[in-house]
């Protein structure tokens, strides 16, 4: 988990909606390598433009996606 | 190499093969001092740099730098210059010796500005790396200009031993001097080697942010 203790639930997600990292990417137009980074709790922050391409290709919310797990 | 959203100038290629170029040529005359050495010893002080008369730099005592016309006056010490010829191996020694210390240093600070500049011209500037060649640099020069002045006055003293001392005319050698310049410029490059540390944490977090 990075330092600021917030985690990303899209490996979960995408497996419930049967999705590629690569199919999402193409939907939200962020790059594999990007999504890479923010499945893998490497990024530091999230632009709150790509956060609701990535909501709307989900079909979710934010908190589905976001979650906090302490610092 | 990471994308660049605004590629290199012209200028900035330009610059950086300089700075290459004078990497290059101060190593050319790095190998020139080397030779003319060798040649001095084997032709007992004939060198290739300064052949049978050396330059010594001398300062004279403003009362004895001649009379001036009315209104002007001279301030300080006069730098002057005394011929030696055909100059002994060991004068020819201790005149080229002074040449190695300044050139080690210049080597070493074109070394960090060609990385630098491959950096820039490579669109990467902002790393750690460019911050330790920034402070390296800020160190040579706030260091080691004086160190290689400070290794050079007592080459010079000793090279002042063949400067005759005329009746009635003050001579004397440069001494140790420190230069304020000097001094800017290393705090400059430390300055810029933070500048560059706060660059290069933003690009960190531009870069991790999705």
């Amino acid at each position: 988990m990075a330092e600021h203790g917030v985690v990303v639930h899209l490996d979960r997600l995408l497996e419930e909606r049967g999705m590629t990292l690569t199919e999402l990417s193409e939907r939200v137009g962020v790059t594999v390598v990007n999504l890479s980074i923010l499945k893998n709790g490497r990024a530091r922050a999230v632009r709150f433009s790509t956060l609701s391409a990535l909501c709307e290709a989900l079909d979710c919310q934010p908190g589905d996606l976001l979650g906090y797990a302490g610092s | 190499m990471r994308p660049q959203p605004n590629p290199p100038s012209n200028t900035v290629h330009v610059a950086g093969r300089l700075v290459t170029a004078a990497f290059w040529f101060v190593i050319g005359f790095g190998a020139v001092i080397v030779v003319s050495i060798a040649l001095g010893l084997a032709r007992h002080g004939d060198s290739l740099l300064y052949g049978d008369t050396l330059g010594i730099p001398v300062q004279l005592s403003p009362a004895d730098a001649g009379r001036l016309p009315h209104g002007f006056r001279v301030e300080g010490p006069v730098d002057a210059s005394f011929t030696l010829n055909d100059p002994t191996t060991k004068e020819m020694l201790l005149r080229s010796a002074q040449d190695l210390g300044p050139l080690a240093l210049m080597l070493a600070i074109l070394w960090q500005l060609r990385g630098f500049a491959r950096s820039v011209v490579g669109g990467d500037p902002f790393g750690a790396a460019n911050v330790g060649r920034l402070r390296r640099i800020g160190f040579l020069v706030v260091l080691g200009v004086p160190i290689v002045d400070i290794l050079n006055a007592p080459l010079r003293a000793a090279l002042s031993d063949a400067v005759p001392s005329p009746p009635g005319i003050d001579v004397s050698v440069h001494g140790f001097t420190l230069s304020l310049n000097t001094l800017l410029v290393g705090l400059a490059a430390f300055v810029l080697a933070e500048v560059f540390a706060y660059g290069s944490a933003l690009r960190e977090d531009v870069e991790a942010t999705v």
